[in-house]
């Protein structure tokens, strides 16, 4: 090969690279101008946050964050709320991610009469609107006695049909079953197989549905507001702490509010932070398939 | 570098979780142990109180605390719950009645909802699906009825010891909304939220040459002058400045020319006042003597540091932040100090919370208790009034701290809007105009006002037009023709 | 030995490992969720308001889908239903092309080795950060930045500049409003996708992707040649999954709202059913709240059976045919063996 070519070839490819980067940090700074004011908004006052917009951060954030954990008005305790938040969202994701594993694994690797059905079931279940299901539901939480109680809230994570799906297709598209057939032969159980080899080899996918899962289980208000009929202080998660500060009209301070959000925030991109260092990982680990 | 990310990961799960079961040991070992100390010592309390009170004297308005319960109901339960979905009135209500009335603070349980006041009766509604612990809640005058006309929610106040003479010195429209269809009281407010115009003193000079509430009250005392002085605003500001900020304020101050209640005999009724209030919102909005802002948007507020508007309507609790002080820009803001308050061309109210009793309640002398202490006692009224401060249901105890003069308020440049307000409180007439359905009906009206004031429908016909298909949606018990 | 084993293996049914498998998920949902699901059905023929407890057999479907029966009521439900239908219909649309778009050619950019960019981690956390805010707190945010006043900050840049005469109104104009819907629904949800797509694209051998470039592929051919059809079934995924938070979308169009006036025109069933099994007063419309519920899980189905045909790949049919080959041809093999043994 000629090197013209290719030096045309990674000349190209350079100018490629460039475009790319380019529609990158328009992408980002669309992504991030929002958010960018929500945290600036977080160091202001009330007043100023309301008169305009502003790309330079206040001198309000102590004060904020200070009303915000001390005021007795605003009900807010950034402890409990990430406690409470932190057993649902955590417990929740480690039993969906889990089971869902387990259940796309079975679907995919054991050939039982079943099977299409079963499959069908859970892509009809993904269907079901939940926004009045959730009456139903509560009422037999209610009768079980379960209002006031976590269990709804962690519990049912077990079926995640949505997940189930993903893991099902993941392990479609990249997942050889060979590789059962050969513990088989190494007499390696069947359990074991799927703790041992299959989840390593899940990764990415898991990776990628425990950060969803943890956002969706982390900002989830309407089933928590729900099942926890009694509001009892130290049970109240963050989006319904942050929510009660934004729907009291009568102590509405816009400077608390933005507090609030930035720091229920924080946790998030953190865990965000520490799992998408597995889908990076994931391409290492494709070479371990052959 | 891998191991390292990894080692920090865990690191971070770990003091995450950590910190989640060193708060979750905490709290819960604290509560309850807390908690079966307080049972212990509420029983003690509540037993001592009741010896104490029960040869009391019987004029209950003597004292502040001094209270005899000679109710029906039963007595005598774990802890007084009480449902709210905004918590700061109650804040400073409790802590007030605990004090004089020897009441520990363990024995009151609040459950706080939280939300807007639209949302807190599908909460309730839930609450009450769980059947815990229930012994009073607040209401909204929107939805009072649908809990009041309901007889498993609501148990009537003679019930709890009270005559109707004891609510005698209540404002007459706070104690309409609070009986039932059939005309049992079974629910009492601590305030009373009569409602004003206030306006920017400034403006007002400029452009129309009032100094004084008086003239202004003399400009704009019907709707007929209130259009007019927008007229004469408008011009004089150079097509600038809008009288008044939004549709949903003047509807406050206009619903109360109502002659019917929205619903009569089961149907949906539309009155002569709607049609009025449609013209009248048309010709403000088309002419810009109303902005095209929406009530309750950040804008709303903010419109009020800029000439655009010269006036709100605000009631009551409406000169704190929740409308007034916030419009002004905070204390030190823009325009504070530049405001006045004047009747306006009606005398309306505009909101309020309502206390109604549980018939399940087991603690019917503590809540008895609680509601004399808010709403019979003229002398702890008058004293959570001036704490708080807010404008409490009781026309001699309003009186006098009118008469007292002591309430200047720096926002409005030292006037007493206490004064004025308490003028307007005892002039409106609500002729039991309310119903069940007030709250989706009302709201379905400003939308169908709103559009047709927007352009999104073109007649006065297709504006009602719109308003009944929106109530025939939403309301199916009700006929709409 | 190894084929002994291996028959050995081949012989043993492994179909009990499978029911095994999926049970607990079966048994957590029939707990927890089938009464829930009943009782939407069976909400769907009673009545409304306070007359919850009647039974009114098809009345609310014969309401919501023909307008037929129950005077106005039945013509105005039928009318806000058909709108919110349409509504939900051009929002999904609206937001899910671009956003597809984009999340994949970012997939692609964001796996292919040869490619050198610069920030890549940067940019993949940054892009997935509007996700993780809450949907409320991401209305009020936008509801402020984009308040159809000329006091909101874009208007009063854009008539600062002489780029507009009048405020534009971002929240209750028709095409604005769905416009912004759109765009938020977007900017929410593109980045949750790339990453997605990424991780099914990292799944793939990637020894496919080497014999390529050998082979002097370019960029486009592999990603259209290789890296598209084999992400086939993560992308039917997205494509149901995206479908059915489409037509169930709820947080950004019940939250982005003028003050308290809902805006009909960005109206999405979702917010219609809520409405009415949570904020009519004084008694709320269970029938028409479940009976819509039911509709919307018909469409749904309808639809993802749709989608859900194209994942029938040849792969499970040939797969289907060797399974009935090998069943029949163990039952021969049983045959002759106990043919064999009864000799």
């Amino acid at each position: 090969m000629s090197t013209a070519k290719k030096d045309s070839y990674t000349a190209k490819l350079r100018t490629k690279s460039i475009i790319i980067f380019i529609v990158c940090v328009l992408l980002t700074l669309i992504c991030l101008v929002p958010i960018y004011i929500l945290i600036i908004n977080a160091t202001r006052s009330h007043v100023d946050i309301i008169g305009s917009v502003s790309f330079i951060p206040g001198d309000q954030l102590v004060r904020n964050v200070k009303e915000l954990m001390t005021n007795s008005l605003y009900k807010f305790d950034a402890l409990v709320g990430f406690k409470n938040s932190a057993i649902i969202a955590i417990g929740a994701t480690v039993l969906s991610i889990f089971f869902s594993c387990l259940t796309a694994y079975g679907l995919v690797v054991y050939d039982f009469k079943l099977r299409g059905a079963a499959f069908t079931f859970i892509l009809a279940v993904m269907m079901v609107p939940m926004q009045v299901t959730s009456v139903g539901f509560l009422q037999f939480m209610i009768k079980l006695g379960l209002n006031d109680s976590f269990i709804p809230l962690i519990v049912p994570a077990i079926q995640a049909p949505a997940i189930v799906f993903f893991i099902r297709q993941y392990l479609k598209s990249s997942f050889p079953l060979d590789i059962v057939e050969a513990a088989r032969i190494d007499g390696c159980g069947e359990f074991r197989t799927f703790l041992t080899i299959a989840i390593p080899m899940m990764k990415p996918a898991i990776a990628v549905q425990s950060i969803f899962a943890f956002v969706q289980n982390w900002n989830n208000f309407y089933m928590p507001s729900m099942i926890l009929t009694s509001r009892k202080f130290n049970q109240l998660t963050m989006p319904m702490m942050i929510s009660a500060l934004k729907s009291n009209d009568k102590i509405a301070d816009y400077g608390v509010i933005y507090a609030g959000i930035a720091l229920s925030i924080l946790p998030v991109i953190v865990i965000y932070l520490v799992l998408s260092r597995f889908i990076i990982e994931g391409v290492a680990l494709g070479g371990v398939k052959e | 570098m891998n191991k390292l990310k990894k080692t920090l990961a865990l690191v971070a799960t770990l003091a995450i979780s950590a910190t989640a079961f060193v708060g979750c040991g905490d709290s819960s070992s604290s509560s309850s142990s807390s908690s079966s100390s307080e049972s212990s010592a509420e029983s003690s309390s509540a037993d001592s109180s009741s010896a104490d009170s029960s040869d009391a004297s019987s004029d209950e308005s003597s004292d502040s605390g001094e209270f005899t319960y000679s109710g029906s109901l039963k007595t005598g339960g774990d802890k007084m719950t009480v449902l709210t979905w905004t918590p700061d009135d109650l804040d400073v209500m409790l802590p007030m009645w605990e004090k004089a009335a020897g009441v520990d603070k363990s024995q009151v349980n609040v459950v706080n909802f939280s939300v807007g006041g639209g949302e807190a009766s599908a909460n309730y509604d839930q609450y009450f699906l769980g059947g815990k612990d229930l012994d009073m809640f607040m209401v909204e005058a929107d939805w009072a009825l649908k809990y009041i006309n309901d007889n498993e929610a609501t148990a009537p106040l003679t019930d709890l010891g009270f005559k109707e003479e004891d609510f005698a010195g209540q404002y007459a429209y706070t104690m309409e909304i609070g009986k039932s269809t059939d005309g049992v009281i079974k629910g009492v407010s601590w305030q009373a939220a009569p409602g004003g115009w206030c306006y920017r003193t400034d403006l007002a000079d400029t452009y129309l040459g009032v100094k004084s509430p008086e003239d202004m009250q003399a400009k704009v005392s019907d709707w007929d002058k209130f259009q007019a002085t927008a007229k004469e605003v408008y011009d004089a500001s150079g097509k600038k400045t809008a009288l008044t900020t939004t549709l949903g304020g003047i509807w406050q101050a206009f619903a109360a020319n109502r002659t019917q209640a929205w619903v009569v005999d089961g149907a949906l009724a539309i009155d002569d006042s709607c049609s009025q209030f449609i013209k009248l919102s048309k010709n403000m909005m088309d002419n810009g003597y109303v902005t095209k802002l929406n009530q309750w948007t950040d804008e709303w507020k903010a419109a009020g540091q800029t000439d655009d508007t010269m006036g709100y309507f605000v009631s009551t609790w409406g000169f704190g932040v929740s409308i007034l002080e916030t419009a002004a820009g905070g204390e030190g803001g823009k325009t504070y100090g530049k405001w006045n308050v004047c009747q306006g061309p009606t005398p309306y109210y505009w909101g309020g919370t309502w206390m109604c009793v549980s018939p399940k309640t087991d603690n019917a002398d503590l809540a008895a208790s609680f509601i004399n202490y808010m709403t019979v006692d003229e002398a702890s009224m008058k004293e959570y009034a001036l704490a708080k401060p807010d404008y409490v249901n009781n026309m001699n105890v309003m009186q006098s701290i009118v008469d007292e003069g002591s309430n200047k308020n720096a926002l409005l440049g030292g006037q007493d809007q206490f004064a004025v307000l308490h003028e307007s409180a005892k002039a409106i007439n609500l002729n039991g105009l309310i119903t069940p359905y007030d709250a989706t009906i009302k709201q379905a009206f400003m939308d169908a006002v709103n559009d047709y004031c927007n352009g999104k429908t073109d007649s006065e016909e297709a504006c009602i037009d719109a308003f009944k298909n929106k109530v025939a949606e939403s309301v199916t018990d009700i006929t709409v023709d | 030995m190894a084929s002994a084993a291996q028959r050995n293996i081949r012989s043993i049914s492994y179909a009990k490992y499978g029911y095994i498998f999926i049970l607990p998920f079966f048994l957590v949902y029939f707990f927890f969720q089938l009464w829930p699901l009943i009782n939407t059905f069976i909400l769907s023929f009673y009545g409304n308001g306070a007359k919850a407890d009647d039974f009114v057999g098809l009345d609310n479907f014969n309401a919501l889908l023909f307008g037929d029966g129950m005077g106005r009521t039945g013509k105005a439900i039928h009318e806000t239903f058909v709108q919110t239908l349409i509504n939900t219909l051009i929002v999904w649309i609206g937001n899910f092309v671009p956003q597809i778009l984009i999340s994949l050619l970012l997939a692609a950019w964001f796996t292919d080795a040869k490619l050198k960019i610069r920030g890549k981690g940067f940019f993949k956390v940054v892009m997935y950060m509007p996700n993780i805010i809450t949907a409320a707190s991401v209305a009020a945010l936008y509801l402020s930045l984009f308040a159809e006043s000329k006091y909101g900050p874009i208007n009063h840049m854009l008539l600062d500049w002489g780029v507009i005469k009048e405020p534009i109104q971002f929240v209750t104009g028709v095409a604005q409003s769905r416009g912004m819907i759109m765009f938020i629904q977007c900017w929410m949800w593109f980045g949750n996708t790339m990453i997605m797509l990424m991780s099914g694209i990292m799944g793939l051998n990637p020894s496919l992707f080497e014999a390529a470039n050998i082979d002097g592929a370019s960029s486009g051919q592999i990603f259209r040649k290789i890296t598209l059809p084999l992400l086939r079934p993560i992308l039917i995924y997205t494509m149901v999954t995206s479908m059915i938070g489409g037509l169930q979308m709820f947080d950004i169009p019940y939250l982005y709202i003028k003050g308290t006036q809902r805006n009909q025109f960005t109206k999405t069933v979702a917010v219609f059913i809520y409405e009415h099994f949570r904020e009519k007063m004084p008694k709320p419309n269970y029938g028409f709240s479940a009976a819509a519920s039911v509709v919307l899980f018909i469409i749904t189905i309808i639809l993802g059976s749709i989608c859900m045909a194209y994942n029938r790949d040849e792969d499970e049919a040939r797969k289907k045919k060797e399974r009935k080959a090998m069943k029949k041809k163990l039952k021969e093999q049983a045959k002759n063996n106990l043919g064999g043994i009864g000799i």
